[in-house]
């Protein structure tokens, strides 16, 4: 008991510390519920009588979100329990963000809807009755009326949905891209690339696959969302020979041999003699018994080769390594040759009498 | 780039005149299609232009797009990269889009034409200036047919260079969809590529997602490369098998000669594990197991991500990630993000990373890099924003760098 005075102030100061990384975890307390909709419903109050203006608001206008005054103005709530701001405990925040994310991302008028539904608003905002956190309709609420068999099939989406990047909502759950998209992406593509279309233009994905034309990444185009999912991200550009190792091939299935060559050459990062900056590294090239890592490394990936010696490049190789060459066999043991000597250019250049 | 070196920048050769005439072109066709929009469409026009320096060796990057709409049948769009010199070599200018889409109404059909990126089936993406025509039926079978020149950098052109190719596909309902793909290609006459692709996707049930396709060199059977992947979901967690087999030999044109020295696939396998541990934040990790080349590596990494507001716009996040290479190329890093708010319509967005090599091999201990960025979007235009950076590393590629990067977008639409 006698270091109860002591640990009290410990005590309350990680009690305030939990509550404290509570609220940014987004973890509420059970006070903090989503606004009592049903209770005023069921009183009587008309959804109009606090959202008014909504029906006059059109597809630009204001949300209409009742704030503090909105309470007590009215006769309903003219001595409030409590001094504080009403929003501050009835209601989620995160309610009322979708609901402006809504208005910024969707065409929606609530005043053409609002005759044909005679003023029922519960008839769209089903969830209402149940005290739901998410008041906007779900997409199947607006096919009990609106028939877009059509634009569904087509993935024309823009006569609601204004900005999908922006909204962040996906056509299927099954779409969503999970933390790891970026590897699957390919897969998802390839199957339904009219879905990609809803969202991405075009120069979207070129900016990875472009031949190696433009540097033009989603992580180099916007520098201000460090959160954007890209295949190079942050400093890639420094350790890529590390990564091109890691990922025999990958390299290949977007660049150019000229994104390399070009960049390589322009900053003399190129092999030759006494160059210190050659991309190859020590025990590289040699004699015959002698530390020799360019024949394991070509096996693992020859693309990293052929975007210097490609080409007429080709014939750097050969010199050592034609039949009866000082440089001996190139294929790695167990290799079995599919192409024909006499006929397959790349065969034919040991083979067939040279290039 | 390295900073000490520098380059004479060259007078502007054909290669920027033929940008500078494609893009006006395609500029042109744009404002053509838009000049009378059908009176019950609406359309959309989009701009963004990039600029980018490098201090003390400047270069020069310039990117300009348009995406116009003008009516329910027809599209555009054209994005051109003007500049370069330094790190992308002499290249000036290129387009990486610059097409038109013509659509039936009804959705049976499709018309691409011009320069564009065909990604369908398992096949390899490839970049052309041609044709594609896609049939489908909804929620049925669709055949889609392309072909063109493949495009070549800086506006490069071979004799008797083109590529041709498909896909047949059926829609399974609303739980995914089957295909078959073919592309061949061909290089100065000679036939250098040529792959049969097979894909799949599936979503039979909600908790559950698979996919795989496998891309299958004709010239030299085998697999070129192949991918399978299976996820389930539960709630706040979702994990993911995949498994990925890849045949760098026969990436490359049959007629390269490094695609005959020999065929070495590596294969990779792993999962990754997800959870959403608070509302606001979410936790996630990958490993993987890789055999390249009879060696084995691998690679794993750890991230979360807390979101300071319901809308996530605001969010702070740590990424831990280690990676085994063999010829110990292997390398342990982190890195720090942050995107917040700062002021009435400006928001900052920093990040930071260090890397520490396996072997340093006089390439330094470790290899910092930083980003930092300011966007402003103007209460009276908010259609338009500009984001100024800043970027810094010091890194065996570059002993130190530091980049500017300027970047103004805006939006114009008619609704």
């Amino acid at each position: 008991m006698k270091s109860f005075p002591r640990s009290l102030p410990a005590f309350l100061l990680a009690a305030v510390g939990v509550s404290a990384c509570a609220g940014v975890l987004g973890i509420r307390p059970p006070g903090r519920r989503p606004f009592e909709h049903r209770e005023h419903t069921v009183k009587g109050v008309s959804c109009i009588k606090c959202h008014a203006g909504v029906a006059s608001a059109g597809d630009t206008g204001p949300l209409h979100m009742p704030g503090a005054e909105t309470c007590s103005t009215a006769e309903c709530h003219q001595k409030p329990h409590d001094t504080n701001d009403c929003t501050q405990c009835h209601g989620l925040s995160g309610t009322r963000a979708a609901a402006a994310l809504a208005r910024e991302t969707i065409h929606f008028d609530h005043g053409e809807h609002m005759s044909r539904v005679k003023g029922d608003c519960v008839r769209c905002h089903v969830d209402v009755k149940y005290g739901a956190e998410r008041l906007r309709p779900a997409m199947a609420t607006c096919f009990g009326c609106h028939n877009h068999a059509t634009e569904m099939v087509v993935r024309k989406c823009d006569g609601c949905h204004v900005d999908l990047e922006k909204e962040g909502i996906k056509p299927d759950e099954q779409w969503v891209h999970g933390p790891d998209f970026m590897k699957e992406h390919g897969v998802r593509a390839a199957t339904a690339s009219e879905v990609c279309n809803s969202c991405h233009a075009e120069k979207f994905c070129t900016g990875c696959h472009s031949a190696g034309l433009a540097p033009a990444t989603p992580a180099r185009l916007n520098p201000d969302n460090p959160f954007t999912p890209s295949v190079h991200r942050a400093g890639f550009f420094a350790r890529h020979a590390d990564e091109a190792r890691g990922a025999p091939g990958l390299c290949t299935t977007c660049h150019s041999q000229a994104m390399c060559t070009g960049c390589h050459q322009t900053n003399n990062l190129v092999a030759g003699a006494g160059n210190a900056k050659s991309p190859h590294p020590r025990g590289w090239l040699g004699l015959p018994g002698q530390q020799n890592d360019h024949g394991r490394s070509a096996w693992r990936d020859p693309g990293q080769c052929a975007t210097c010696h490609g080409g007429a490049g080709e014939a750097l190789c050969v010199g050592c390594h034609k039949v009866g060459g000082l440089g001996g066999n190139p294929h790695p043991p167990g290799y079995v040759a599919h192409g024909d000597s006499k006929r397959d250019v790349a065969c034919r250049a040991c083979h067939g009498g040279g290039l | 780039m390295s900073a000490r070196s520098h380059k004479r920048r060259k007078p502007p050769s054909l290669s920027t005149k033929r940008a500078v005439r494609v893009f006006t072109a395609a500029l042109a066709f744009c404002s053509f299609l838009s000049a009378e929009p059908a009176s019950a469409d609406s359309y959309r026009l989009r701009g963004d232009v990039y600029a980018f320096g490098m201090v003390p060796a400047p270069a020069g990057l310039f990117t300009a797009s348009i995406q116009a709409r003008p009516t329910s049948w027809a599209d555009g769009e054209a994005a051109v990269w003007l500049g370069g010199g330094g790190t992308y070599g002499d290249r000036v200018g290129d387009v990486l889009v610059a097409n038109v889409r013509l659509r039936e109404p009804h959705g049976y059909g499709e018309l691409r034409l011009g320069r564009m990126l065909i990604a369908t089936g398992a096949i390899r993406p490839i970049q052309i200036d041609g044709a594609s025509v896609t049939a489908r039926v909804p929620r049925g079978p669709s055949l889609q047919v392309f072909g063109g020149a493949p495009v070549e950098p800086g506006f490069d052109t071979k004799a008797f260079d083109w590529a041709l190719g498909g896909r047949l596909g059926q829609r399974i309902g609303e739980y995914g969809g089957v295909g078959v793909s073919y592309l061949q290609r061909r290089t100065e006459g000679r036939l250098d590529f040529e792959e049969l692709g097979f894909d799949a996707a599936l979503s039979p049930f909600r908790w559950l997602d698979a996919s795989a396709d496998v891309a299958v060199d004709l010239l030299r059977p085998a697999i070129t490369s192949g991918r399978a992947s299976l996820a389930l979901r539960y709630k706040s967690v979702r994990l993911e098998l995949f498994g990925l087999r890849r045949s760098p030999s026969r990436l490359l044109p049959a007629t390269s000669l490094f695609a005959a020295i020999g065929d070495v696939p590596s294969d990779q396998g792993g999962a990754t594990f997800w959870l959403r541990a608070a509302p606001r934040l979410d936790l996630w990790t990958t490993g993987s197991v890789d055999s390249i080349a009879g060696n084995l590596a691998g690679r794993a990494s750890l991230h979360s991500t807390l979101r300071l507001n319901d809308r996530g716009d605001s969010a702070v996040g740590v990424e831990l990630r280690r990676v085994w290479v063999p010829d110990n190329a292997g390398w342990t890093g982190g890195r720090l993000i942050a995107r917040i708010p700062i002021a009435y319509r400006f928001q900052a967005s920093a990040e930071f990373e260090l890397v520490f090599p396996d072997e340093a091999r006089d390439r330094g201990d470790v290899w910092p890099w930083g980003l930092g960025a300011v966007t402003y979007s103007p209460a009276l235009a908010p259609w338009f924003n500009v984001t100024a950076a800043v970027e810094a590393g010091a890194s065996p590629t570059r002993e130190s760098n530091v980049t500017g990067i300027l970047r103004a977008s805006g939006t114009w639409e008619k609704l």
